[in-house]
């Protein structure tokens, strides 16, 4: 049994949580707060079949990209679909990703409970180092920073409730410390 | 030794050769540039002959190679596909020089339908109707404002030497005349290194209709039908049908009888192809003959059932005519799709790459004429046209289900194509009914043809278990204990025996 989370963002919607439980070719997928189960083989040439509980079949070929985005291609053509793991979708979609240098500010992706904070104010951090927890939609998800540097500060302490967008954290790279 | 032919050309028409000549028994001879040595043209030869780098001038369109792989390879006959040298006549006649068959009609033929104002003169002379237009090319733009004046506006400025759409420019008042004529001036010299222009009356939102024509060397020609090509982007043909849903009786035989007389003008003897545009009145217009076979001859060959690339060279070989007008009757109805290596979404932009995955339609009605495969690299030398799907089905109406539903089996991996447009286009009301000009694209396109689709609830289940399976291993489909069962099924029927 694996779990797997992953951050859904669609056009016009704030970024959304889904949860997926693996166990063998029986995958259960959260969203929302409702639960689908189906069952996903992988063909000879590639692409993954899915068949839902109520019957429905699904086939496409899936391809994961760096930037944030899957592109799926099923009988109606090929769709982009911002998914990632959270860390990835962060990479794709932190403020100022454009830049190697400057301020990481981490905010919450969805609405939660900070269930712990790993780290304080003048830590150093490595690339990729867990800095909190943040419980949504019963998920524990774990927010790291993309680059690593020092933490500047902490916004938020265990058990607060936070709104999506709110600041949680901040970590200046190594790069844009005063020499 | 057995007759061999060489095809002076590449992609899914050399493909769709060679396989005409394999049905009568040919031996085949592929020619390559250094882009396309693993090309499935050369792997599907009998001979190949490198002709050198990747650009098609030092390649596919290098007379001097070209003979030289002939005289290599012993061929008898060259094909020259469309496209490249199809309409040269120094290629036509450099071939009958060198004492080889050029599958195709004449040098003269190809000449006298080569330029745009001698064919016209030749046609008037005819009685094939012509749009309204200079007789000759102009002297300056001055010249063409005389013309406009008498016919009217708007009009159509072209290049004498023009073809395939480009060199063509609307001009709809005399003002915008001497920019617009210096501008296609120019790109006339860049692309054809002839600068002369002629204008014609620009006949508006037309259809463009065209007659497949043939010929055998003993005199008989017919009209095998017509073909609808107005679904057109910036002039190119993208999506082709026969018959027209526009052509009815009194003006197919309008048609029929016009291509003929353009084809018999001009002593034709091939596959060749009279193109005309049908304005909503019913007048018909001459547009162009084009002296070869047509990258849409497949409508054709699924509707009357005949093979035309193989009567080209059986034609070639001195044969007659295997048919005439009274032992042909059309079938149903069908429709090809140019599908191209280009974005669609974004402007129609090149795409050139791996083709990482290629699965292609099948079942009833289904044909695919294609020129690459899984694995292949969509060189930017080229014209990015990666094969034609074509669908044949009793009537238009199921023709297009058919259409929609090859598509959705239809994959391309790796490259962008413009299969995209034509699920749109597949579902189009206005295309359905058949109710469009040769502009009507562009102006679908103009307007935004492709409305942002946001991915659906099993797209995102799809794309989030592929995330998934992409950490843990998927459970491939059960094949080993089948895979058994075979062998030992075998070992059975072998020990009956």
């Amino acid at each position: 049994m694996r779990h797997l989370k992953l951050i859904l963002r669609e056009d016009g919607k704030p970024p959304e949580a889904i949860a997926i439980e693996i166990d063998g070719a029986r995958y259960a997928l959260t969203r929302g707060g409702e639960a689908s189960v189906g069952e996903v083989i992988r063909l000879p040439d590639g692409r993954l079949s899915l068949i839902l509980e109520d019957g429905r079949q699904v086939c496409g070929r899936v391809r994961p990209g760096a930037d944030g985005e899957v592109e799926v291609t099923t009988a109606a053509g090929r769709r982009r679909v911002g998914l990632a793991e959270p860390l990835q979708d962060r990479i794709a979609h932190a403020v100022g990703s454009g830049s190697d240098t400057g301020d990481e500010e981490i905010r919450a992706l969805m609405p939660g409970r900070v269930v712990q904070v790993a780290v304080a104010a003048g830590d150093r951090v490595a690339p990729g180092a867990l800095l909190l927890v943040l419980e949504a939609m019963k998920m524990q998800n774990e927010i790291r920073t993309v680059r690593g540097g020092t933490v500047l500060r902490v916004d938020v302490d265990p058990g607060r409730t936070v709104d999506g967008g709110t600041p949680l954290a901040v970590v200046r790279s190594e790069e844009a410390e005063p020499a | 030794m057995s007759t061999r032919l060489l095809v002076a050309n590449r992609g899914e028409i050399a493909v769709r050769i060679f396989r005409a000549c394999r049905d009568l028994g040919i031996e085949t001879v592929a020619v390559f540039s250094d882009a396309d040595r693993s090309a499935p043209h050369v792997a599907l030869a009998d001979h190949a002959v490198r002709l050198g780098p990747a650009p098609a001038r030092e390649s596919y369109l290098s007379i001097p190679a070209l003979l030289d792989a002939a005289k290599k390879t012993g061929a008898s006959l060259v094909h020259p596909g469309y496209g490249f040298l199809a309409e040269n006549a120094g290629f036509a006649r450099a071939c009958r020089d060198a004492g080889l068959t050029f599958v195709g009609p004449t040098p003269e033929a190809i000449a006298a339908m080569g330029s745009k104002t001698g064919s016209r003169q030749l046609m008037e002379k005819a009685g094939v109707p012509v749009v309204p237009g200079m007789g000759g090319a102009a002297a300056g733009h001055a010249d063409i404002a005389a013309f406009a004046r008498k016919a009217g506006y708007p009009i159509l400025l072209k290049a004498s030497a023009g073809g395939g759409g480009k060199g063509m420019r609307r001009v709809d008042a005399e003002a915008d005349l001497p920019a617009a004529f210096t501008r296609v001036a120019s790109e006339a010299e860049a692309s054809f290194g002839d600068g002369a222009l002629y204008a014609e009356k620009l006949v508006e939102r037309p259809r463009h209709i065209e007659v497949q024509v043939v010929g055998d060397l003993h005199g008989n020609l017919v009209a095998v039908g017509e073909r609808e090509c107005s679904i057109q982007r910036r002039h190119q043909k993208v999506v082709e049908e026969c018959p027209s849903p526009a052509v009815s009786g009194p003006v197919r035989e309008r048609l029929f009888d016009a291509a003929l007389a353009a084809a018999r003008a001009v002593g034709y003897t091939s596959c060749g192809t009279v193109e005309f545009l049908l304005a909503a009145d019913g007048a018909i217009y001459f547009l162009e003959m084009n002296t070869r076979l047509q990258v849409e001859h497949p409508v054709t060959e699924e509707v009357w059932g005949v093979d035309l690339a193989a009567t080209m060279i059986r034609i070639a070989l001195g044969e007659k005519l295997p048919f005439d007008a009274a032992s042909l009757a059309p079938r149903g109805h069908a429709i090809e799709c140019r599908i191209y290596a280009e974005d669609p979404r974004r402007g129609f932009a090149p795409s050139p790459g791996l083709i990482s995955a290629l699965r292609l339609p099948q079942g009833p009605g289904v044909r695919n004429d294609v020129g690459v495969e899984a694995g292949s690299v969509v060189p930017i030398d080229y014209d990015p046209m990666l094969g034609k799907l074509i669908v044949h089905a009793p009537d238009r109406a199921q023709a297009i289900a058919r259409l929609s539903r090859a598509l959705a089996d239809y994959e391309i991996g790796g490259v962008e194509t413009t299969l995209p447009l034509f699920r749109t286009l597949a579902g189009d009301p206005e295309f359905v009914r058949g109710d469009f000009d040769v502009q009507w694209l562009d102006r679908r396109l103009a307007a935004g043809l492709f409305p942002p689709t946001a991915p659906g609830p099993e797209e995102v289940w799809l794309a989030a278990a592929g995330l998934a399976a992409a950490e843990a291993p998927v459970t491939p489909a059960a094949s080993g204990p089948a895979a058994s069962l075979w062998r030992g099924t075998g070992r059975r029927e072998a020990q009956r025996g």
